[in-house]
């Protein structure tokens, strides 16, 4: 994997991330800067890609993320690959706390919302999650792991971002997710030549 | 890991209150690990189910609306059930016709997958259904709407499908076999709640 995009929402609060990030349209809630990371501002579905860059097809993004424990299926903090700049198009994993079906993974085809997929694994606060779309496979993990994994053909082109899930409303603030350490990046391997224009590779000169 | 398969409607009308999914999802199976290929907008679905047990198995089988497919994939079909397999496949606007006897489970259920991501691209493109207002399997392509025409030429080039067969007499029978055949042919293995078909 080679990350082509981070942010560690190092930044003063703000109820925006910033000029790198989109709300995604048609999704009502948006998102904040608390505390140099990233949280919800509002409790209802919300969407945000990364658009400072142009995202290849495949990608994947990654962030150390936390969410309140009163979420059940379906809902939760978690991430958007393919995230169209069409309302409510993009594939979505959520992470929650609750006893089982935590761990999903769903898509939205023009705000049409379809469950794909459903797993089980217990995960802490902070804990590293990644949600993949590499050519017609999406894999949700956690701390490395691969806890969901289908395949879908549906969407073929769009963003990497952050996505949040809940039903209770606007104005609720019981319910929340939290993300730091964002990373957005593709499958290929890093080259040779950008490890040799790195500090590591010099290091690694200098043993030989 | 055992990989159990069952066909089924979905239910759902697709709002965030009411997301489309697996019929059974939530009174026989919430608590499994699992997957589906949706068949597009159609309302019917392939769910894979990991380590099912017995006793969840058989509330699923005994449900009028679900397809169990045999575990053992790589066991051929036979003359008994062949028939049901056509018809089952036919039954849900899924070609059937082409199953023989010698064909295995696996042969099927990747043909369904296959089927179904055909019609997710098309869902992707166009959010519409084809078998709606009186379009079957034996609808020939000149005969469908402007706009499905061309949503389907354009899924079958997306894939980098050889379209030279999508003409005005060929049934969506026939187009839907041959996509099937052509995405198993050029596309990456199917995965289905963490398993490979």
């Amino acid at each position: 994997m080679t990350a082509l995009a981070s942010d560690a929402f190092t930044r003063a609060d703000n109820t925006t991330l910033g000029a790198n990030w989109t709300l995604g349209t048609g999704d009502p809630g948006t998102f904040d800067i608390v505390s140099n990371q990233a949280k919800t501002h509002d409790d209802h579905d919300a969407s945000i890609y990364y658009s400072g860059i142009a995202w290849p097809n495949d990608h994947y993004s990654k962030a150390n993320i936390s969410a309140t424990t009163n979420f059940t299926t379906d809902d939760g903090s978690g991430f958007c690959v393919r995230r169209s700049a069409a309302a409510r198009t993009y594939y979505r994993s959520t992470f929650n706390h609750s006893g089982t079906g935590n761990v999903q993974v769903s898509k939205e085809i023009a705000g049409a919302y379809t469950n794909l997929s459903s797993g089980t694994q217990v995960w802490t606060d902070g804990d590293v999650a990644q949600f993949d779309v590499q050519g017609t496979a999406l894999r949700a993990k956690l701390s490395g792991s691969t806890i969901v994994s289908t395949t879908d053909s549906s969407l073929t082109t769009g963003n990497s971002g952050l996505f949040y899930s809940s039903e209770v409303g606007l104005g609720d603030a019981t319910h929340f997710a939290i993300w730091d350490n964002w990373e957005g990046g593709d499958f290929a391997t890093a080259s040779v030549i950008t490890q040799m224009n790195s500090g590591a590779m010099a290091e690694v000169g200098t043993c030989i | 890991m055992t990989l159990s398969i069952y066909a089924m409607p979905i239910v759902g009308s697709g709002t965030a209150h009411d997301g489309r999914r697996p019929a059974y999802r939530d009174s026989v199976f919430p608590t499994l690990t699992w997957s589906q290929f949706d068949y597009g907008n159609e309302p019917w679905c392939l769910v894979g189910i990991a380590d099912i047990p017995t006793d969840t198995d058989t509330t699923l089988r005994a449900q009028t609306q679900v397809i169990a497919i045999p575990t053992n994939l790589d066991q051929t079909i036979g003359s008994g059930p062949l028939a049901q397999v056509r018809s089952d496949l036919e039954a849900v606007n899924m070609p059937g016709t082409w199953v023989q006897a010698s064909n295995t489970w696996r042969d099927v259920v990747q043909f369904i997958g296959a089927v179904c991501q055909f019609a997710q691209r098309f869902q992707g493109m166009a959010a519409g259904r084809w078998f709606t207002g009186g379009i079957t399997l034996a609808t020939t392509f000149g005969s469908l709407p402007q706009a499905v025409r061309t949503a389907l030429a354009a899924t079958a080039t997306s894939f980098g499908f050889d379209t030279s067969g999508i003409t005005g007499a060929a049934t969506l029978r026939a187009i839907l076999l041959s996509a099937g055949q052509q995405y198993l042919a050029t596309q990456p293995p199917l995965i289905l709640a963490g398993t490979t078909l």
